[in-house]
């Protein structure tokens, strides 16, 4: 029969909409609001995995985030999620899940054998365990160990799924929806300040919609979605529902994660599957509630055994009854009422069996009413039952040694009393305290604008939760700065005292030994725990680490508590004296997706294209990131070309006739003020204050510790107008570093500067024809005379304003051409149709690599941070008379001596072989194992079309005086050796004399 | 004088499209503020309260030096572009000015109380608009822009998409002027399409 465990009536479910869905293959029936939890229970399904290490059958234990055991792998496909709780899925039509690690099927797992060895399986077994042989343990043990424990299997393709981020600002965050939490964004939004109110349900409410109470003269949940709408039609409440608050962070910054799409199918077009919100409130009321804790007694595992809470909510939220004939265990209050809504739904409630001896309250006496048996001082001593609870052994806790009652049931509901939800309290820093009177943790002083109300603070009362909210909420408000009136908290019927007695294991029948879980999601038994308290792992920190308690997915939201009292029993000491573990985020798992959003897979950097990128990859340029910058490295223009066949093309059209190159990326940075020229003295090595307005000069700054930090060329537009270039790895960090010294060291010099990177498009025009191709397109003289070498002029490119800087990095006559950036790829165009009668070829960062080389300019392959100008040959430069940045500390005796790797050529000897970057320099016939004889490095190669071999930049010790020298470059990665010559690292034209022509 | 007519065509940095609007939903609308012409300030020491003045005088709208202000006459807009920095942002058509002349008035009326420098290529101007604008601002960027934070007339120098952006905000619809580095304007373009998305059938 269908749903055959369904009540009649009442429940937050849709009864008329009807939703299949299948679990291990089968097909089954729920309602619109179900959880997959609740259908399942409304179907008698309660077997819904193996435990992690004994395989053991397990059911439900909770009905919310909090589980442990309910955890399933949710869709298939690449959209599969394993390690979901069944207790917080929403159910959609035709939603598939599947039970995790269990093999051959859920009802027969081989794995489950694992339980006869649990004596080898005790804490810390694989510490101890699979200690021999050593070689075992990467090889054999660690595979099998991690084979045979794992969880649910992670999807192999990729998630189609998009996830996103959203940031929010806010007044007054309230955190959980329930009584107090609804009472707080009530009472702070009628003060009209900017409130959020944040729930991990659907249906916001909390408790008050799997509870019998009466708010206001109304039933709870009528008036919890009267709250909800109040607060919806709001201007200044943001209802975040189906969100979770998992982390606190340092400034007050929240990150919770929305499921937008979870309880679809598939997400909408455009929608997000989730969403991650950020939220920066002044103030926070966290109303977070209370976990309940399950007891510790023998078979507490078994399916079948369930929280007393989670019983009430089943019932009352979702209209399933998950037992026939039920026993309630308790060692407090609380549990009564779930025996009392059992009773209503009409199912048959076989005892409740409290541990106390004398309870009171007002409970006690309807439980009387109803005539439903309570049994005193005596508690569960043990389930049992196979794959379901069959009946429980009922032992008595006062020390009596008569034998145990054996009492047939389907389900045990159990309370081992309420834990408020400090996790985000502990988060933002704050240390929570023991209150004895809960026999629980509540929260301590706060570090941060927080503070908590209701069942998070302890207070279990619900008219406690909705005063407490009220006044909370308000608080938060009139710190926030808004001052309304305060208003009244709603009305909620008394129910009488919270009352507690401690339990924390249960006496087992016979003194029998029976495994009784405290951690239940990594099978943590209450004997591990005292196990590793008497191998001296006694501290809460290293009894989690040891036994992995609390180290699971749910992060032991229901058994910490526990753990840490059993560890205190057995250290005899108070639990304050044993102290708490910190929570750390996330409250609960949060897929990395969401923390990824928009940013993976092309969108995981933006990238920078220059004017001329369209025109590169109409080419079919092949393209190298530098940086975020796209660049064209070589252009292909057969099928077959390599990369060599590319640049050795591109460079001998350039060395032979002439060719352009897209240079956009390099860093420029306008500079003025009547302080210029000394703003650029001080930043670099050399003299700038007599430039000449119309010239160009190279420059090299130093950082502070004396090692050359950038190189490249300024210009002076006028008078007190200079336009600086830097390499384009350092733009940004040039401009920093001027702005820093400007800032913090120089405040006096009237200087100001900023990026015009993206204004203009550079091209650099280069090759013995590059003059007699610009004289096509250029407004001005630009003979040897009147435009020699390192000028600089405005012109016009036909009809494109542009700047020309005569200006070579590959050591021939060469030209670069700015002109604002909408008009580059129009630049680009002309100059190449001015070219085409000439035959002007293109090339790409691999040409410009191999004639920058080949000339001898260091980059940054050479500027690596430990260099001086003195060991790249350009010591010559610097002014020693002036204050630079950096000049104190290169002038250090210890640069001074010998060893030094300065900057030398290298020429390979051997034919067709290059030099290979990162390559050792040793003396010829060292053992490729003894690199520790190295004496520098390469640092730049390729082939040379000029020189016919291969040729590099190298480091080497002292090498500016051992140019002649035969070494061998090794590669002992790949056994590789070269035979090679130290030469001066200008291979080409060291007079200089083709730039100047 | 060179003849400025002759002036080629301004090429977008954004992907050529077929449509006015890069998006264009009933409650949303993206689209690209072409041609811009875009001149920032940086004012010398102890000059910035005349160059802000010289600036309003100039333009005839007031040049705030306060931190995250920006005002317009409707055409020109004139924000706060960091501790001494202005960036005076129009349309050529819309304000019916001669290219190059926004400049030449602001070099003239600036004069040696700080530098003028032509951004006009260096950024792409993005209009965002529509009652959902709000939401997908959110997606991109931490600063509140609720109205009681952030209002017509205000303007932010942020983290947007994860790029360096300035944000003026124009009106109450509310709409958004979004200002991003050329180089960065199609994966900026991009991110702010995905984040529209969602409103599509709104």
């Amino acid at each position: 029969m269908a749903q055959q465990f369904r009540t009649t009536s009442g429940g937050q479910i849709d009864r008329r909409r009807t939703i299949s869905f299948t679990f291990d293959g089968k097909s089954y029936q729920g309602y619109e609001g179900d959880t997959l939890a609740s259908a399942l229970l409304a179907n008698g399904v309660h077997l819904l995995g193996r435990s992690f290490k004994y395989h053991r059958p397990r059911g439900i234990l909770t009905a919310g985030s909090e589980e442990p055991n309910a955890i399933v792998e949710l869709r298939a496909g690449p959209r599969k999620e394993p390690n979901t709780r069944a207790t917080t899925i929403e159910l959609f039509d035709g939603l598939v899940a599947n039970s995790q690690n269990r093999w051959p099927s859920l009802a027969f797992d081989v794995m489950s054998i694992n339980g006869l060895f649990s004596p080898l399986l005790s804490a810390g077994f694989y510490y101890k365990t699979f200690m021999w042989p050593v070689s075992f343990w990467t090889n054999v043990y660690e595979h099998v160990i991690r084979r045979a424990a794992g969880l649910g299997s992670a999807p192999t393709e990729a998630d189609p799924d998009h996830y996103e981020q959203c940031h929010e600002h806010c007044d007054v965050l309230v955190v959980g929806a329930g009584a107090a939490g609804l009472s707080a964004a009530l009472a702070a939004a009628q003060t009209d300040a900017r409130v959020i109110l944040v729930d991990e349900h659907r249906l916001l409410g909390g408790s008050l919609n799997s509870e019998n109470f009466t708010v206001d003269g109304k039933a709870g949940s009528e008036w919890a979605a009267e709250a909800a709408a109040r607060l919806a039609a709001m201007d200044n409440v943001h209802i975040l529902n189906r969100s979770t608050v998992f982390g606190y962070y340092d400034h007050n910054v929240i990150g919770a994660v929305e499921k937008v799409s979870d309880h679809l199918p598939v997400p909408p077009r455009g929608h997000p599957r989730q969403r991650m919100w950020l939220l920066y409130p002044q103030r926070v009321v966290l109303a977070t509630g209370a976990t309940e804790r399950p007891l510790v007694f023998g078979n507490n595992d078994k399916p079948g055994v369930m929280l007393a809470s989670a019983v009430r909510s089943y019932i009352n939220a979702y209209g399933v009854k998950p037992g026939k004939r039920v026993l309630v265990t308790t060692n407090n209050n609380d549990a009564y009422r779930t025996a009392i809504d059992l009773h209503r739904a009409g199912a048959f409630v076989a005892a409740v069996v409290d541990s106390r001896a004398h309870p009171e309250s007002p409970l006690v006496e309807e439980l009387k009413k109803l005539s439903i048996r309570l049994i005193t001082g005596s508690t569960v001593g043990a389930a049992e039952g196979g794959k379901r609870v069959k009946r429980a052994q009922i032992v008595s806790t006062l020390g009596d040694t008569l034998d145990p009652e054996s009492i047939d049931c389907d389900l045990i509901a159990c309370s081992g009393g309420w834990n408020p939800n400090v996790h985000l309290h502990s988060q933002s820093g704050a240390k929570p305290v023991y209150d004895d009177s809960i026999l629980s943790f509540v929260p301590g002083e706060s570090r941060q604008a927080e503070t908590s109300a209701g069942a998070a603070a302890g207070s279990f009362a619900l008219q406690d939760c909705l005063t407490e909210g009220h006044n909370a909420g308000h608080e938060a408000a009139k710190l926030a700065g808004f001052k309304g009136r305060k208003g009244k908290a709603a009305k909620a019927d008394d129910e009488g005292a919270y009352a507690i007695e401690a339990l924390w294991i249960s006496p087992t029948p016979y003194n029998k030994a029976y495994k009784q879980f405290v951690d239940q999601q990594n099978d943590v038994k209450a004997s591990d725990v005292q196990l590793a308290s008497q191998e001296g792992y006694d501290s809460v920190e290293l009894l989690k680490r040891y036994t992995t308690q609390g180290m699971a997915t749910d992060q032991g939201k229901t058994s910490n508590v526990n753990a840490l009292a059993i560890l205190a029993c057995q250290r005899g000491e108070p639990i304050p004296e044993v102290g708490i573990t910190t929570f750390r985020p996330p409250y609960v798992p949060v897929a990395m997706g969401v923390f990824a959003g928009h940013g993976v897979g092309a969108d995981f950097m933006p990238v920078r294209r220059t004017a001329i990128h369209d025109w590169n990859e109409k080419q079919g340029a092949v393209f190298i990131e530098a940086g975020l910058w796209m660049r064209a490295r070589y252009f292909p223009q057969k099928p077959g070309d390599t990369m060599y066949d590319c640049y050795v093309r591109e460079t001998e059209a350039t060395r032979n006739n002439v060719a352009l190159v897209d240079v956009t990326t390099l860093g420029k940075i306008d500079i003025q003020g009547p302080d210029a020229p000394e703003f650029l003295n001080r930043l670099y090595i050399n003299n700038w204050l007599k430039l000449p307005v119309g010239k160009a000069r190279y420059g090299i700054m130093l950082r502070e510790d004396g090692m050359v930090y950038d190189d490249g060329t300024t210009s002076r537009l006028g008078e007190n107008h200079f336009f600086m270039t830097t390499t384009t790895a350092n733009a940004a960090g040039v401009l920093a570093h001027m702005e820093q010294y400007h800032q913090t060291e120089w405040p006096e010099l009237d200087v100001v500067f900023c990026s015009v990177t993206e204004q203009w498009t550079g091209i650099a025009v280069a090759g013995p024809n590059s003059r007699k191709l610009l004289e096509k397109v250029i407004d001005i003289d630009i003979s040897n005379d009147a435009f020699p070498f390192m000028g600089v002029g405005e012109c016009r490119l036909n009809n494109i304003p542009a700047r020309l800087f005569r200006i070579s990095f590959s050591g021939e006559l060469a030209y670069e051409v700015n002109v604002p950036a909408d008009y580059g790829e129009q630049a680009w165009l002309e100059l190449l149709e001015a070219g085409k009668e000439m035959g002007v070829g293109v090339y790409g960062t691999e040409a410009l690599g191999t004639m920058r080389i080949e000339k001898g300019h260091v980059a940054g392959s050479e500027l690596d941070g430990r260099t001086t100008a003195k060991d790249l040959g350009l010591e010559g430069m610097a002014n020693r008379s002036k204050h630079f940045i950096g000049k104190h500390n290169s002038e250090r005796p210890v640069l001074e001596g010998e060893g030094r790797l300065q900057v030398v050529g290298l020429k390979s000897i051997e034919p067709d072989r290059n030099l290979r970057i990162g390559a050792h320099l040793v003396d010829p016939n060292t053992r490729l194992d003894s690199v520790s004889q190295s004496q520098g490095h390469v640092s730049a190669t390729t082939y040379s079309p000029q020189l016919g071999c291969g040729i590099a930049l190298g480091l080497l010790k002292d090498g500016a005086s051992r140019h002649g020298e035969q070494l061998e470059a090794v590669f002992p990665l790949d056994d590789e050796k070269l035979k090679v010559e130290v030469c001066h690292p200008v291979f080409i034209d060291p007079e200089g004399e083709l730039v100047r022509a | 004088m060179p003849d400025q007519t002759a002036l080629p065509p301004r090429v977008s940095p954004l992907l050529p499209r077929s449509g006015e609007h890069i998006v264009d939903y009933k409650n949303l609308r993206l689209s690209e503020r072409k041609a811009l012409t875009a001149i920032q300030v940086l004012s010398f020491r102890d000059k910035h309260d005349a160059a802000a003045a010289a600036i309003g005088k100039a333009l005839g709208i007031e040049c705030s030096t306060r931190p995250g202000v920006s005002n317009s006459d409707g055409k020109t807009q004139v924000s706060w572009n960091g501790p001494n920095s202005w960036i005076i942002v129009a349309s050529d058509e819309e304000s019916g000015r001669a290219p190059g002349e926004l400049l030449k008035t602001l070099q003239q009326a600036v004069g040696d109380l700080g530098g003028v420098v032509d951004q006009s290529h260096g950024r792409c101007g993005l209009r965002l608009s529509g009652s959902r604008a709000r939401q997908v601002m959110a997606k991109n960027t931490a600063i509140d822009l609720h109205p009681r934070a952030f209002a017509p007339g205000r303007c932010a120098l942020t983290s947007v998409a994860h790029m360096n952006a300035s944000i003026v905000q124009v009106d109450d619809a509310p709409t958004y002027d979004l200002f991003v580095i050329r180089s960065m304007a199609r994966s900026f373009a991009h991110a702010i399409e995905q984040a529209c998305l969602e409103f599509a059938n709104d």
